[in-house]
């Protein structure tokens, strides 16, 4: 949204260079205070979050509807997941909103460094939860093949076939848990189990979409922050990203106990 | 709850009966049911009109009245009135609510089929209807008529007085039934049942619109039986945008009498045919939308000469003619083709069909395959060469 | 009033101001940086331009599929004795090459009809009728309105220009691919069906996607503006309602389009990877994408109608040179029209759903009509005791009135259950929203367009030629779409490309009309080059309105004010206030009310 943090027209004209970016910092032309212009982005903002909760509402019907219909398939969809890792996926948001609103104490506090840092924690962890998300959950499912490193694999009878040099081994009968047309799990027990991946891979994939755009964002005020962008009294783009980080984090909080935890 | 009971709660028995009403616009009602929305329909019209023309005299005189004069600037007027903006809030939204009402009753009457109504089954397909029958059997017979443009609609008797109710399904995309002359319509969906139901009104033989079969074999060879008993036609159209030939997806309504539509479908029942003769009514109810007999080109490929000649598929296989030829290959081919058309794609079309499994049955299959060898030159049997 | 520097007539505007700012229209450097300058523009006015030039394109090229639909229903199509197809008029087009991999048809003409129908309604209703007055006549004037220099977020606006372009883009190229066929509803199970082997419907499925993105991220921003950036003295209920229309309409951008954001994004999921949530043969449910489908299209419409209202409420009070009636009940009509509207869109579904959401919605839509009712009322009470100018843009607003009130009157029967049954999806719906979208929308467009046209761009129109024009349209409009009234109730269902013997006059009728419509709008066309080419200068308040934007230049300067204006009069308090930049002896106001009149200060 580096749109909405509009360089200003009034920026810095006759100031003192030496001064950081954000103190320079004036409001863009066409508002009448910067309080105003805060306030804009802000109110902006809360707007665009709404759109944001109602593009996931839609995925919300769609599971809502189908698990009245359908609540064998439902039940039995559920059981394959691992609400381990559902669980740890969790803590990493949360941690990572933790530090996310960090950073912004830390502007407000013109922490630079500790902000810079903040920043980067948080979007490492929006990372792993997409990581974990890939390795750990979608690619056994789907394929059957599992990373080296997964727990879950000691669970599992090996097949013996190895791919990457052995970093992924493959357990025989055990992918194939895929959306609609593509689903071949040989020992599902109702017929409706497609629809419910259906539901459960356009679900967490939109989400884990989301939680790219977000750590993006943040990594734009990164790069920002680096020239000094933001500090006390400036620092519209952090909290609108903060803002987004949380959103992002909250879907999740709705996804996990839907989708791992009630059977 | 269901809307039968939300229907007692509301009014404790059905609609009054009205007295039979014409819609200005159109043919008239067919069925007790259209006579309601068709007096629904005039008296929403005679509201509008009534609503419009005041609106409307009002905005035009005062458009002449009020013209502007050089020099003169419109004088002081009140720019408010709660108590004429309370009045035309709460006056409208009272005739709102008895149209509501009056449109309920219709569509409930419309909905709900009464328990000794007869059953039958509607299936829907790309692009044509097929109707089966309590006993079993569908109707054979097709028309030429205007809406159809190229392709023969087949025809469904009904007979007349008598509470209807079709059970539909679609095999592939969503259809919509609509007869105008019964002034209702419903969706047909895949994987799902809906149902229909009318009551067609009695034959009025004073009716114009209402015909009598024909006496002479020539005009109608296959009803002469029934010369001098009356008749009426009335369209059906598919009223839900289903692709390419949705504007020809139509039909027609046959409402008979009683004694005549049971002879009809008793005499299709015991109709004794040859296996090719069951093909050629599969194919006319089934597969004539896409596939030609005649050798021209259609969304599939034709049935003219298709037995003994190779074919090619777009996976690069093919079948040489052969194997065309070889009786069990090529039923094997046809099998396939039908019940799993995915399969193999014939080299030059697109994968556009699907399955018929559960619309063909085995003995209409061998009938297919029986009609196919005799548009073939080289499927001829012996004597007729 | 405001610190305007009130000599400041349209023409001589170096002289006027306190800085040296030139219209915004006066180019500067030569051609090249022009049109970089234009392209990289965060000005409104410069985008609402070039929103209006697109939309105006647009609106031709949904014509000319319009047309192309019409002139294949002038006649039916037929099997002659020969065994000759005749009838068909698109098959037979030089122009229109036989689509790939669809050559083998009994009736090829039915292919491309339904190609054309469906180019027409998804360019009409998401390239035409969705950004229409908000994008154009919107996003020039609001900040005007307001008094503010800009809208909120300038770069915002520009990005979403660019969204619409690229989305409009899409949607091109999946027609130079041999089009889509799926209607503008995208209905499953056919939509993720149809043309299986090709990405035309997906690029334009996602096309419908980015638009709304575009459609969103506008909506955002007027909210944003109008809540932050009113002009000194401008309370809520000061604004002009043009504005408060705008309002409800983002509003419901807002909520409505991420539905079909996410409804768009499954249809592409299920049609690229077959992941079944619409498709019955995998359990999924067609009519659940009806519901998401109309969850955001029913708002829509009022998308569509909201500014429509707007531009109204602004052109009856300026050419009655009169107080507009009841101004709360038409603010908060437009709220209340905003809010109903979500609660009513099973209405499109009653011959799908179930019973007893049939009953409920049908009985909520009658409630969407009572607000609507209200404003009509309102505008015509408007006129009691004015001083009526027979201008282009009055004219226009009365034919809105007229043809609105038919469009929105036969929506009973279509909410009404009985008489649904028998209408849906035949040509009184056909009727229906063409008297609103084309009857209500378009020609509150044109009405707004000839009323902001000698603001915009500086130049008056030949009055004449634009009410012969007006009064082509709107003849050609009743000829073509009111005999779809008839042909619906006589049982003809939409989307054919065919039909009966006993329908052939009203068909041949309703393409006569259209070709009036042509004409009409042709002359539109010519008189707008012509007034760009050779017009007069038009004055700063060639009308006498009241609202801020007519207090600026004309063509209005850069920054739009010389100084930020302060707001000491409502919009519409004509027994009081001289219009700005009229001279007093042309508005003598009676003594009575001249006590307390606000006479601009030399
Ligand atoms: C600008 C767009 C627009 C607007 C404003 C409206 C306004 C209304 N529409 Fe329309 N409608 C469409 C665009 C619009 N519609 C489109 C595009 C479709 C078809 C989509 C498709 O399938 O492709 C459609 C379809 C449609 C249907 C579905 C039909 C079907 O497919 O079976 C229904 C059913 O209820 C309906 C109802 C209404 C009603 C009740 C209003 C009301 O808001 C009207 C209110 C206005 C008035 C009532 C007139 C003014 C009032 C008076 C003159 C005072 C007197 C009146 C009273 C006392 C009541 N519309
Ligand atoms: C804004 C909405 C809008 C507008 C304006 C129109 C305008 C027209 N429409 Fe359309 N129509 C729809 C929206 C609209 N339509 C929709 C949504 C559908 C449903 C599609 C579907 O089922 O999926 C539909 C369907 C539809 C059908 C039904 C097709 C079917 O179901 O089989 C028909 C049939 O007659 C039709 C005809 C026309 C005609 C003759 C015009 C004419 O009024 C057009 C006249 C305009 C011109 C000829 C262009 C002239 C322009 C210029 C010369 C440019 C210069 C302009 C200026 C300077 C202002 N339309
Ligand atoms: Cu079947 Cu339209
Ligand atoms: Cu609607």
């Amino acid at each position: 949204m580096s749109t909405i943090d509009a360089h200003s027209h009034a920026q810095g004209t006759g100031e003192d260079v030496k001064l950081p970016l954000w103190a320079r910092y004036k409001y863009a032309a066409h508002f009448r205070s910067k309080e105003d212009e805060f306030d804009a982005c802000k109110f902006g903002f809360w707007l665009f979050l709404a759109t944001e909760v109602l593009l996931f509402s839609g995925i919300f019907c769609a599971y809502a509807l189908f698990r009245w219909k359908y609540p064998e398939a439902w039940a039995e969809g559920s059981s394959y997941l691992d609400w381990r890792w559902g669980g740890f996926n969790t803590i990493v948001l949360l941690v990572s909103s933790y530090t996310m609103a960090a950073a912004i104490r830390n502007a407000q506090l013109n922490q630079q460094a500790r902000m810079r840092f903040n920043l980067a924690f948080t979007i490492i962890c929006g990372l792993a939860f997409v990581a974990i998300k890939l390795l750990f959950e979608y690619t056994p499912k789907w394929t059957g093949w599992f990373f080296v490193l997964d727990p879950s694999l000691a669970h599992h009878a090996d097949s013996g076939k190895t791919m990457l040099g052995g970093l992924f081994h493959y357990v025989e009968g055990y992918g194939g848990k895929a959306p609609g047309k593509f689903f071949s799990y040989a020992f599902a027990n109702d017929p409706h189990l497609p629809l419910w991946w259906a539901v459960y891979y356009s679900g967490t994939a939109i989400h884990a979409l989301h939680v790219i755009i977000g750590a993006g964002l943040i990594g734009w005020c990164l790069k920002r922050s680096f020239k000094g962008a933001y500090g006390p009294g400036h620092y519209t783009m952090v909290e609108t990203a903060g803002l987004y980080w949380h959103l992002v984090d909250l879907v999740w909080i709705f996804l996990f106990p839907l989708l791992y935890l009630i059977h | 709850m269901n809307l039968t009971s939300l229907y007692t709660l509301a009014f404790d028995k059905p609609a009054a009966k009205l007295p039979a009403h014409d819609l200005w616009f159109s043919d008239h009602a067919a069925t007790t049911a259209a006579t309601h929305t068709d007096w629904m329909f005039m008296w929403l019209f005679w509201f509008c009109t009534a609503w419009f023309v005041v609106l409307m005299g009002l905005m035009v005189y005062f458009v002449v009245r009020y013209r502007r004069r050089p020099g003169q600037i419109a004088p002081y007027s009140p720019s408010h009135n709660t108590m004429l903006e309370v009045a035309w809030t709460v006056l409208p939204s009272l005739t709102l609510v008895f149209m509501f009402f009056e449109g309920f009753k219709g569509y409930a009457d419309a909905a709900v089929a009464p328990g000794n109504a007869i059953e039958m089954q509607l299936k829907a397909k790309k692009w044509s209807w097929s109707l089966i029958y309590p006993n079993g059997t569908e109707s054979p017979e097709q028309v030429t008529t205007s809406p159809a443009g190229p392709v023969k609609v087949p025809v469904f008797y009904v007979p007349e007085g008598t509470p209807i109710k079709f059970r539909m399904s679609s095999s592939d995309v969503m259809h919509s039934f609509w007869v105008p002359a019964f002034r209702v319509k419903f969706d047909v969906f895949p994987n799902r049942y809906t149902t229909y139901w009318f009551k067609a009104t009695n034959l009025d033989t004073t009716d114009p619109a209402t015909k009598t079969f024909s006496a002479d074999e020539k005009v109608d060879p296959i009803n002469v039986k029934f010369a001098g008993r009356p008749y009426i036609d009335h369209y059906i159209f598919c009223a839900e945008y289903c692709g390419d030939q949705h504007s020809e997806m139509a039909g027609i309504v046959r409402v008979v009498p009683m004694d005549v539509y049971l002879a009809k479908i008793e005499a299709w029942a015991s109709e004794s045919l040859e296996p090719w003769q069951i093909g050629e009514r599969v194919y006319q109810q089934q597969c004539i939308a896409c596939h030609s007999i005649d050798g021209k080109a259609n969304t599939g490929p034709t049935w003219k000469d298709l037995f003994g000649h190779e074919v090619e598929f777009t996976d690069g296989t093919s079948l040489s003619a052969a194997d065309m030829s070889d009786d069990t290959k090529f039923a094997n081919y046809i099998r396939e083709s039908v019940y799993m058309p995915s399969k193999k794609i014939v080299k030059g079309y697109q994968n556009q069909m699907n399955t018929f499994m559960g619309m063909v049955n085995e003995k209409q299959l061998d009938g297919v395959i029986a009609y196919m060898k005799r548009l073939s030159e080289k499927g001829q049997p012996a004597d007729k060469k | 009033m405001t610190t305007l520097d009130s000599k400041t007539h349209g023409l001589d505007h170096a002289h006027g101001g306190h800085h040296d700012e030139g219209s915004y229209l006066t180019p500067r450097g030569g051609w090249i940086s022009t049109v970089i300058q234009w392209a990289t523009t965060i000005d409104h006015k410069k985008i609402g331009v070039m929103y209006l030039t697109a939309i105006l394109f647009m609106f031709f090229l949904g014509g000319v599929a319009a047309l192309a639909v019409r002139f294949e229903l002038f006649t039916p199509v037929r099997l002659d004795a020969n065994g000759n197809v005749t009838g068909q008029w698109l098959a037979h087009l030089p122009l229109v090459g036989n689509v790939e991999g669809e050559t083998q048809n009994v009736n090829p003409g039915n292919n491309l009809y339904n190609r054309a129908f469906t180019l027409h309604g998804a360019i009409m209703v998401f390239m035409v009728l969705v950004p229409s007055i908000p994008a154009s006549l919107g996003t020039f004037l609001l900040p005007l309105m307001l008094g503010a220099k800009d809208v909120a977020f300038p770069r915002l606006n520009l990005l979403s220009w660019y969204i619409y372009l690229f989305g409009s883009i899409f949607a091109v190229l999946s027609v130079l691919m041999g089009g889509v066929d799926t209607g503008w509803t995208f209905y499953t199970p056919y939509s993720t069906t149809t043309d299986a082997d090709s990405w035309r419907v997906v690029l334009m499925i996602l096309g419908a996607f980015i638009l709304g993105f575009s459609s969103i991220l506008t909506g955002l921003n007027f909210v944003v503006t109008i809540h932050k950036l009113r002009a000194p003295g401008q309370g809520w209920f000061d604004m002009p309602l043009f504005v408060w229309a705008i309002y409800s309409t983002s509003i419901i951008q807002v909520l409505a389009t991420p539905v079909i954001g996410i409804t768009l994004l499954l249809l592409t999921f299920e049609r690229v990877f077959h992941v079944g949530i619409f498709d019955p043969a995998l359990g999924g449910d067609p009519v659940l994408y009806q519901h998401f489908f109309w969850f955001y299209s029913h708002p829509v419409v009022y998308v569509m109608i909201l500014p429509a209202f707007g531009v109204i409420s602004e052109v009856i009070p300026v050419h009655a040179h009169k107080k507009i009636f009841g101004y709360r009940a038409v603010a908060f009509a437009s709220l209340g029209v905003a809010a109903v509207s979500f609660i009513v869109w099973g209405h499109h579904m009653f011959v799908s759903e179930g019973e007893l959401a049939a009953t409920v919605f049908s009985a909520l839509t009658f409630l969407v009509a009572i607000p609507t009712a209200v404003k009509v009322f309102n505008w015509i009470a408007t006129l009691y005791k004015g001083s009526i100018a027979l201008t282009t843009p009055m004219l226009y607003a009365l034919i809105f009135l007229f043809l609105f009130t038919i469009g929105g009157l036969t929506g009973l029967p279509l909410g009404t259950l009985s008489t649904d049954m028998h209408l849906h999806d035949g040509y009184f719906v056909v009727a229906h929203f063409h008297y609103v979208m084309m009857g209500g929308t378009i020609m509150a467009l044109m009405a707004g367009l000839h009323h902001w046209w000698p603001k915009m761009f500086g130049k008056m129109y030949n009055s004449f030629w634009a009410n012969i024009g007006a009064i082509l349209v709107f003849i050609g409009f009743n000829v073509t779409f009111f005999t779809q009234f008839i042909l619906g109730v006589k049982g003809m269902p939409r989307r054919y490309a065919t039909y009966v013997d006993e329908l052939t006059i009203y068909h041949q009728i309703s393409t006569f009309g259209s070709v009036l419509l042509l004409i009409g709008f042709l002359v539109h066309l010519f008189v707008f080059v012509h007034s760009l080419v050779a017009g007069r200068q038009a004055t700063q308040n060639p009308w006498g309105g009241l609202s801020l934007e007519w207090e600026t230049e004309t063509p209005p300067i850069e920054h739009n004010f010389h100084h930020e204006p302060v707001v000491k009069h409502g919009p519409y308090d004509y027994e009081t206030t001289v219009p700005p930049g009229w001279d007093p002896k042309d508005y003598p106001i009676p003594h009575a009310a001249r006590s307390h009149a606000v006479v601009v200060k030399h």
